[in-house]
């Protein structure tokens, strides 16, 4: 699979553009505010039907227009896809609400329907805090990995979304006391339900996912540390337990809070509770790892994304490099350009080149990113 | 800038409240109406104010009725031990267009959806409680939606109705899953009604 082709019209400061790519590496570099991470972030979208920057997606339209659009051009093994997204400004004020509609060689596509179309890995400054930032952005990665790998999860996760927005509405509203528990129950059992999918295949993919992790940062450690990614499930404990096992784990959690649910309005156990823990030497990085030892398991872990992407679908994703070289010392830049060789299709920015090593620069096809323009 | 006249503005503000109708189209449509004919706006104008004098709800399964009383409930043809329970009287429509049901309906105006402030207060459920106490009716047929607040709706009912020792059946899931029923096919609705399942 690779990425043949973007364009983009009134996307962020892009008035238009239309950018052939080629199948191994390409380096995109300029200034600062000149559009580079907007790019990449135009193909986390075709990718990920969703930005990963912002969930306000009337910030992707150019300033002043009514429309944004990004096209993607596909090419596997099967033949060719085009991915459209077209992102429309809502009218007035009170229905402010923008719409996203998805394509896929011109036939109407849901968001979740889009979603593994266009496979990427992404890894930009925002993941550094991957470790000790919010437990937020390790679900984030999860979903972000796990929805790539499969449709059903995508689903899983929306329907999931739409029922807690259901519940927490009802448990505000039983604690203001407009609405009687009646119904209560039935809002449970659903989210159980749909939660314990989601748990038992986050588990799964967390053990498949370690062994990579793993042996990455053996590899980048010289053999001196030893990196585990634990999957820590709220209010369940998953292990090998079936779907409608954890599912009644659930139903018997959310019964216990249930003073405490009401009395916050807030469901507070399931999928978004959960947390990916990464030990290294068996003690919880989050509380006792180093600035330099985040890197390296963070790098160790974008690098099992990659490579669990790769090997589970059979296909290389595209990997998106936004900003990262400057974030890392000279040897951890160096192994994680060694990972891209024979390797994946990749985009790379650098405001500055001197952060690639020349032998790297003279295969890439190198790009100018200038105030929503790019030019070679 | 120019005003726009306020009989303008006011239409445009009408019609934009209408569900499906954003303010681009409100505009259009006024500035249509405002090119066409009298007498044809007098006849549309006409239809709405008739609409609101001459339509209400049923006073028993609450789909759309002339009278007290609904076509459907008043058709000495239909099958009283059979009860069909809907979200909305378009999916009466619905079902009625596939030929298959000779039942009467319940219209429970809506679902359970607590985001928009919808418990079952809030609909037709005690009425459907006390019509089942009153009449003979030997098989209910939850039809709401096959998307959550459906679902939920369906589970809801079916403990509520239980103690009246009626059956209960669900729609069969021919239809699509999320999906809304007055957009189903006659075909895979007609399929749904004969592949129901005991609740
Ligand atoms: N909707 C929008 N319309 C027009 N311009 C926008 C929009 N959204 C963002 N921008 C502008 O795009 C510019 C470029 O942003 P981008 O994040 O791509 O920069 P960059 O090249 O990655 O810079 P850096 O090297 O600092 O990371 C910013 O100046 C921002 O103001
Ligand atoms: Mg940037
Ligand atoms: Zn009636």
């Amino acid at each position: 699979m690779f990425l043949s082709n973007i364009s983009l019209y009134d996307f962020r400061n892009y008035r238009e553009l239309n950018l052939p790519l080629e199948r191994s590496v390409t380096v995109l570099t300029g200034g600062n505010a000149q559009g580079k991470t907007n790019l990449v972030e135009a193909v986390a979208l075709a990718a990920l039907a969703r930005s990963p920057r912002t969930q306000q997606t009337a910030e992707l339209i150019r300033f002043g227009q009514p429309q944004a659009r990004v096209t993607c051009l596909v090419q596997r093994e099967s033949g060719m896809e085009e991915l459209d997204i077209r992102i429309s400004a809502g009218g007035r004020p009170e229905q402010a609400r923008t719409s996203k509609r998805f394509q896929v060689n011109g036939r109407a596509r849901s968001a979740t329907d889009m979603v593994g179309e266009l496979r990427v890995v992404l890894f930009w400054p925002d993941d550094l805090q991957l470790i000790k930032g919010p437990s937020e952005l390790r679900r984030r990665f999860l979903n972000t990995l796990l929805t790539q790998l499969e449709r059903e999860h995508a689903r899983a996760l929306t329907d999931y979304q739409h029922l807690l927005e259901q519940r927490n509405a009802l448990l505000k509203a039983i604690r203001e006391g407009t609405q009687s528990p009646a119904s209560l129950d039935y809002w449970s059992d659903a989210l159980a339900r749909v939660g314990a999918a989601i748990m038992v295949e986050r588990q799964r993919r967390v053990l498949e996912l370690q062994p990579l992790a793993a042996a990455f940062h053996r590899e980048l450690t010289d053999d001196r540390e030893h990196l585990e990614l634990l999957y820590r499930p709220s209010g369940a404990r998953v292990g090998e337990a079936p779907p409608d096992a954890v599912a009644e784990q659930l139903r018997a959690a959310m019964a216990r809070s249930r003073e405490e649910e009401i009395g916050r309005g807030q469901t507070v156990v399931g999928p978004q509770r959960d947390d990916l823990e990464m030990r290294l030497d068996s003690r919880e990085s989050r509380l006792y790892a180093s600035q330099g030892q985040q890197r390296t398991a963070i790098l160790s872990l974008k690098l099992a994304e990659l490579h669990y992407l790769a090997e589970a679908t059979g296909e290389q994703p595209v990997l998106l490099l936004d900003d990262v070289m400057s974030e890392l010392d000279q040897s951890r830049r160096e192994r994680l350009l060694a990972a891209l060789e024979p390797g994946p299709q990749a985009m790379i920015t650098a405001a500055d080149l001197h952060d690639l090593p020349g032998s790297f620069l003279e295969q890439a096809a190198i790009f100018q990113v200038e105030a929503g323009r790019v030019h070679a | 800038m120019t005003e726009v006249p306020g009989a303008l503005t006011r239409l445009m503000e009408e019609l934009g409240r209408l569900p499906g109708i954003g303010p681009k189209t409100a505009q259009r449509l006024s500035f249509y109406l405002l090119r066409t004919p009298r007498d044809s706006v007098e006849r549309l104008a006409g239809a709405l104010v008739e609409l609101k004098a001459r339509i209400r709800f049923c006073e028993q399964c609450f789909f759309i009725a002339e009278g007290d009383r609904c076509a459907i409930c008043l058709s000495p043809r239909r099958d009283r031990s059979i009860l069909c329970v809907v979200e909305e009287p378009l999916d009466v429509l619905a079902i009625e267009r596939t030929g298959e049901y000779h039942g009467v309906y319940h219209v429970l105006q809506g679902a359970i959806s607590p985001i928009d402030g919808i418990g079952p207060g809030e609909l037709k459920i005690a009425e459907l409680v006390a019509r089942l106490r009153r009449e003979p009716v030997a098989e209910v047929i939850l039809a709401t939606d096959p998307d959550m607040e459906g679902e939920a709706t369906a589970s809801y009912l079916a403990e509520q109705l239980e103690p009246l020792g009626v059956r209960t059946s669900r729609l069969a899931h021919g239809l699509p899953v999320g999906g809304e029923l007055e957009y189903a096919d006659e075909l895979t609705l007609a399929r749904a009604f004969s592949g129901r399942q005991a609740f």
